[in-house]
């Protein structure tokens, strides 16, 4: 080739290319076949399901548009969780659209662990696990078969249950890392009940938690923060209730406390029972107990005299005399006991220990007390404690385990290292884990079949509370499957099948679902309710109707079942067990993990919106780190980041240091839920897992494990780390963002306010205002020509007497307005996009309170923005309904507003944001996917005002009161925000904001901003 | 029980070009001249998501079978539509009114104001082949807008 011919060719392949650029590529429009009846292009439908992201049993209902689940909300009729939903429920979504999910069944090729995995068809992979199962079937070796679930909490667990038996194997277990069984068998002990027991919160009028985490972790955090809100500022409460946490680590459960009690980890029990033992011997005791058992009672807590107690528990006398005093006499109270309290040696003994305190208090069965329930039906599962799960362990390594069937279980997680659970694994032969994800027990398995996740599968749930009002949830797929999945009741049903013989008798069904329809239709329609619902109708409409409602529950609580005193001599036994006084030795730590609010036992560490939402407490992102309070780290030198050695006898981790005041000075705690090994992009290899270092101590008479029962060294490694938090400063200084009054302050406030709701509000005619903005500043309202002639100024109304800082706002933002991923390094160079935070202003040291506010800080849609004169394209700008509005495609990215804005409130995207397929599915196409480059932030959920305009609009009303809920409003599982017109004097929103305990967020900065704050109450 | 449909949520970047691939040729060539020219057919006989959604609706493979099973089989258009039907596919149209992501537009809210779909789509009822007769450039929308007092709020349309 010469030259010439080469530049003709060059030049030639420039035109070709250039004009090819030219043409607009081609969009397709591709209609249905068929359209199924209920689906609109272009609008969502909602289909009602149970969440399964932890077992509380929380009712939802997806937002499924064109085909893909866009958005999950709490079904505002399920009795759990009314309407609300937490992080870890939104994040469902990615569960459903995860990167990493397992896409057809893997078989193992290379080593155990060692990751090499190929790729099957269903009918090789189901054909080697019949085979496997013949074997043992000809062998007479059935019961060597073993099956470790996650606790199914509903009719599948017939399903496995007939497996099992029907194959001849008793050894059909339930397995989870944050279990009940101490709490039940501490009830059992105490009230001779196994039933549904439930705790009051909404109504009671002082709550005194030892260590129960219901805030975030314990139960069902979104039922009991929603009590929480109303335990507040309820609007048919009288009083505001009273809260004290007595724990050795304050946890945002704590945090919300009116007065954090920092005891000796483990001494719980022993503080409940002084308590008891003072209230007994001042006489404060219940009225309606006998003499011979407050005698008997007496007797029993002798040795829990104020001085001892004072000493085992490192309270001071006069705080156990104020408990003793407040329980008793602010009526009713109650106590929880939960979490880290439970998971010691003693665990028995703390959780019995808490229930005497309600008993002799009188707390048990009344209003605002402990109460007892019958649910519908009890399903019996087999759960394991980690005692017996050791016990399989030795039963693995004897060779009596020959095959293990896992379902979303993975105990290789959570096991300590020295249990080396993972060389008993070893020793099983075959080991088949159904899951839809490669977590690190599947990784160790032979054979991962993946399963369906929740949102494309059939299913149904009891929940674990209900507040009395029976009930069961039921699950629908919302999608169809993404990939060649199954459904885990199908894969049964399908080996039963293929093994013949006596199992395969036990299904007569074709699949789960018509299983489920039967048993549906056995229990619930032709046994029939009480209120005769079921008789004589036709089922197909009723099990329509129940899909579409999402279960079935009562409407109203049913009556708490009576209980009988309690022997009292009898729980002698317990009671003497008490822990013995233990004080630290030499430079040894308490070392307490910590259920994540994000992760919880783990579960939650694939899904980026978990690892990129801050936690409440310390504001960290994507990792793990040591709590050390201040005088601590300051003893030993150590500063925030320094790369910390955290050695127990079993084993050593290392963790960045994070200083917290919300720490005694001689306990640490470390987050559970990262470290894995494997489990996907997001979770693997990031943080460390304290619960590998854990000693294997059991609880005597459960068998739980003692999780917060280790004693650690702690060594500086001399590296040090930059963590991934999103705090600034750890106080406010004296800005005053967020502000908090006394309990006394808050009553003076109510009672001199002339700002009666409607009277203080001006007449439609003339100001059109609320009286709030139609103060001395409000002249500088702008735009104020427009204030007349608007139907609507959107305003919302955040009360900090209810927030509990959670950060469940945060994720349902990002689901909804398809906020991007950044990462951990940008977290860490302070890039970070969210719409909506949590502040955690720590207080200052001057003063007496110890518990640190929050504050959920967003845009503030201000009456006069900063942000808006400052853009030079006239890409922010306020809209006639009051928003300041941000026009992506106007947007050139100065910063300029972001730069103005007082409130931070604004992001912008410095790096061009990823979604791996097929995340991107759920991606919202209501509004933009904003690119590199461009500034973004809140907008009230301008997409919802949009749609609820228009509907108003065509209907030819006014947009009605409450129509509209911006995402975290609509999340907020406290209750705590409002959203609405401030135009409308009678809107919720408008009432709220003429509360004496109103504020704006730096409010001499005259940025007439639409968020009104209601003032934090601490009753220390 | 659910179908995905791709197209409608495609996440593609806007290429500015103005002009409509209207020389492109349809996978069936559908003549709105003789449906809705000679036929009469109503507009929102065969796009009847019109007045409820933001979209307004391709017609469904089975709508145009439950006129075609009958109907002029032998056009070789036709026979086209029914091997789509045998083989229960869809007929992957091509697009002529394209917006880019950042904008929202509403059939549902404009038919409601009673604009007719001539004032943006043309008289189709002339049109053998449909082919784009407004830009949909945003000065275009707005000299709508201002003439018939509907918000110009940037809010509205921009998402």
């Amino acid at each position: 080739m010469d030259r010439r011919l080469f530049l003709k060719m060059v030049g030639t392949a420039g035109v070709l290319g250039a004009c090819s650029q030219v043409e607009e590529p081609v969009k397709n429009l591709v209609p249905f076949v068929i359209p199924p009846e209920d689906v609109v292009p272009g609008k969502s439908t909602g289909y009602a399901s149970v969440c399964q992201q932890c077992p509380s049993g929380c009712g939802i209902v997806v937002k499924v548009q064109d085909g893909q689940a866009k958005k999950i909300e709490g079904n505002p009729l399920h009795p759990v969780n009314q309407g609300k939903l937490c992080a870890l429920g939104e994040s469902a979504l990615q569960e459903l659209y995860n990167p990493d999910r397992l896409q057809t069944p893997m078989k193992r090729i290379g080593e155990r662990g060692s990751g090499q995995w190929e790729a099957v068809s269903w009918e090789q992979a189901n054909q080697i696990v019949v085979d496997r199962l013949k074997t043992l079937e000809n062998n007479k070796k059935t019961d060597a078969l073993y099956c470790i679930s996650r606790p199914l909490k509903g009719h599948l667990n017939q399903i496995f249950n007939a497996f099992l038996e029907g194959f001849g194997s008793p050894h059909d277990y339930r397995y989870t890392f944050l279990d009940d069984t101490v709490l039940q068998k501490a009830n059992a002990l105490c009230f001779g009940i196994h039933g549904q027991v439930e705790y009051d919160l909404a109504q009671t009028n002082y709550l005194l938690s030892f260590g129960a985490n219901f805030l975030e972790t314990w139960r069902a955090p979104v039922y009991f923060s929603k009590a929480y809100g109303d335990f507040r500022q309820g609007k048919t409460r009288q009083t505001r209730g009273k809260f004290v946490q007595c724990e050795a680590r304050m946890s945002l459960t704590a945090a919300n406390a009116d007065q954090w009690v920092s005891l000796r980890p483990g001494s719980e029990g022993i503080l409940a029972l002084g308590v008891a033992h003072l209230i007994l011997n001042k006489g404060w005791h219940d009225p309606g107990l006998s003499n011979q058992a407050v005698a008997e009672w007496r007797e029993l807590l002798s040795d829990f005299k104020p001085n001892q107690v004072a000493k085992w528990s490192d309270v001071s006398e006069e705080t156990l005399l104020q408990l003793a005093k407040d329980f008793s006499s602010i009526r009713p109270s109650l106590a929880l006991c939960g979490d880290a309290a439970m998971a010691q040696k003693s665990g028995l003994f703390q959780a019995v220990a808490v229930n005497i305190l309600n008993i002799v208090a009188g707390n048990i069965g009344i209003k605002g007390g402990v109460q007892f329930f019958d649910p519908f039906e009890s399903i019996d599962e087999n759960h394991i404690s980690w005692k017996e799960i050791d016990g399989i362990r030795q039963k693995m390594l004897s060779g009596q385990v020959q095959a293990l069937i896992l379902h979303e279980a993975n105990p290789l997680f959570h096991a300590p290292e020295s249990l080396r659970l993972e060389d008993a694994f070893k020793n099983v032969p075959f080991i088949v884990s159904l899951s839809a994800f490669m977590d690190e027990s599947s990784a160790f398995s032979d054979l991962v079949l993946p399963l369906h996740t929740p949102l494309e599968s059939f299913g149904d749930l009891l929940p674990s509370v209900d507040g009395g009002r029976r009930s069961v949830g039921l699950m629908q797929p919302v999608v169809a499957p993404l990939y060649d999945t199954r459904h885990v009741g199908d894969i049964l049903m399908h080996w039963a099948t293929a093994l013949e013989g006596s199992v395969s008798e036990h299904f007569p069904w074709d699949n789960f679902e018509s299983f489920l329809k039967e048993v549906w239709e056995e229990y619930f329609f032709l046994k029939g309710f009480e209120d005769g619902v079921g008789f004589g109708v036709d089922f197909k409409p009723f099990w329509t109707e129940l899909l579409q409602k999402g279960g079935r529950w009562d409407e109203k609580a049913s009556k708490p079942k009576t209980i009988h005193s309690p022997d009292i001599p009898g729980l002698g036994a317990v009671i003497h067990r008490k822990p013995e006084l233990e004080l630290l030795s030499g430079d040894n730590f308490y070392f307490i993990p910590a259920p994540s609010i994000f992760h919880l036992d783990g579960r939650g560490a694939n899904r980026p919106w978990l690892q990129e939402a801050p936690d409440p407490m310390t504001t960290i992102t994507w990792g793990s780190w040591l709590e050390i309070h201040p005088d601590t780290a300051g003893q030993l030198d150590i500063r925030e980041g320094d790369l910390i050695k955290i050695s127990s006898p079993e084993g050593a981790i290392e963790a960045p240091a994070y200083l917290s005041p919300g720490i005694r000075p001689d306990t640490l705690s470390m987050p559970i839920g990262q470290g894995h090994t494997a489990y996907g992009r997001y979770a693997e290899g990031r943080g460390s897992n304290p619960l590998k270092i854990i000693v294997p101590d059991f609880e005597a008479e459960t068998g739980a494990l003692a999780w917060a029962g280790t004693r650690v060294k702690i060594a500086k490694t001399g590296k040090h780390v930059k963590i991934a938090k999103t705090e600034g400063h750890t106080s406010q200084m004296d800005h005053q963002m967020a502000m908090s009054v006394s309990a006394e302050e808050a009553v003076r406030l109510n009672q001199q306010s002339s700002l009666k709701p409607i009277e203080a509000l001006p007449s439609r005619k003339g100001v059109t205002l609320p009286a709030f903005f139609n103060q001395a500043l409000s002249k500088y309202f702008r735009p104020q020509q427009n204030n007349q002639a608007n139907d609507y100024r959107w305003g919302m109304v955040i009360d900090l007497d209810r927030c509990t800082g959670c950060g469940a706002c945060n994720v349902s933002c990002h689901a909804e307005n398809n906020l991007p991923i950044t990462g951990e390094e940008a977290v860490k160079t302070q890039r970070e996009i969210n719409w909506i935070r949590i502040e955690r202003y720590w207080p200052k040291s001057t003063e007496k309170q110890e518990t640190p506010l929050f504050l959920p800080m967003l845009c503030q849609h201000c009456g006069n923005a900063p942000c808006e004169p400052v853009c030079p394209v006239y890409a922010t700008y306020h809209t006639p309904d009051g928003l300041n509005a941000q026009v992506y495609n106007r947007c050139v990215g100065t910063r300029y507003c972001a730069n103005n804005c007082p409130y931070e409130a604004r992001s912008f995207n410095f790096v061009q944001p990823e979604w791996p397929q097929p995340l991107t599915q759920q991606l919202s196409p209501d509004l933009s996917v904003r690119d590199a480059g461009v500034m973004e932030k809140c907008t009230f959920c301008v997409q919802r005002i949009r749609t609820a305009k228009e509907d108003a609009k065509i209907e030819k009303r006014r947009v009605r009161d409450g129509e509209i809920q911006p995402a975290c409003v609509s999340a907020c599982p406290a209750d705590a925000m409002l959203f609405g017109s401030l135009l409308d004097h009678e809107s919720a929103v408008s009432l709220a904001a003429s509360d004496p305990r109103r504020y704006r967020a730096l409010e001499h900065l005259n940025t007439e901003s639409a968020v009104i704050y209601l003032k934090r109450i601490i009753d220390a | 029980m659910l179908v995905v449909m791709t197209g409608l949520s495609d996440v593609a970047v806007y290429s500015g070009n103005e002009d409509a691939p209207s020389s492109r040729t349809q996978p069936v060539l559908f003549s709105h001249l003789t449906h809705s020219g000679q036929e009469k057919m109503a507009c929102l006989y065969c796009h009847i998501y019109v007045e409820r959604s933001s979209v307004a609706g391709v017609p469904s493979v089975q709508k145009c079978i439950g006129c075609h099973e009958m109907i002029a089989t032998d056009d070789p258009e036709v026979k086209k539509l029914l091997t789509y039907w045998d083989n229960q596919e869809a007929i992957p149209w091509r697009k002529i009114y394209h917006l880019p992501d950042f904008v929202y537009f509403s059939h549902r809210m404009h038919v409601n104001a009673h604009i007719e779909c001539s004032e943006c789509h043309g008289n189709v009822a002339e049109m053998e082949v449909v082919k784009k007769v407004s830009s949909l450039s945003m000065g275009w929308c707005l000299d709508c807008h201002k003439k018939k007092e509907a918000p110009v709020d940037c809010n509205v349309c921009h998402k």
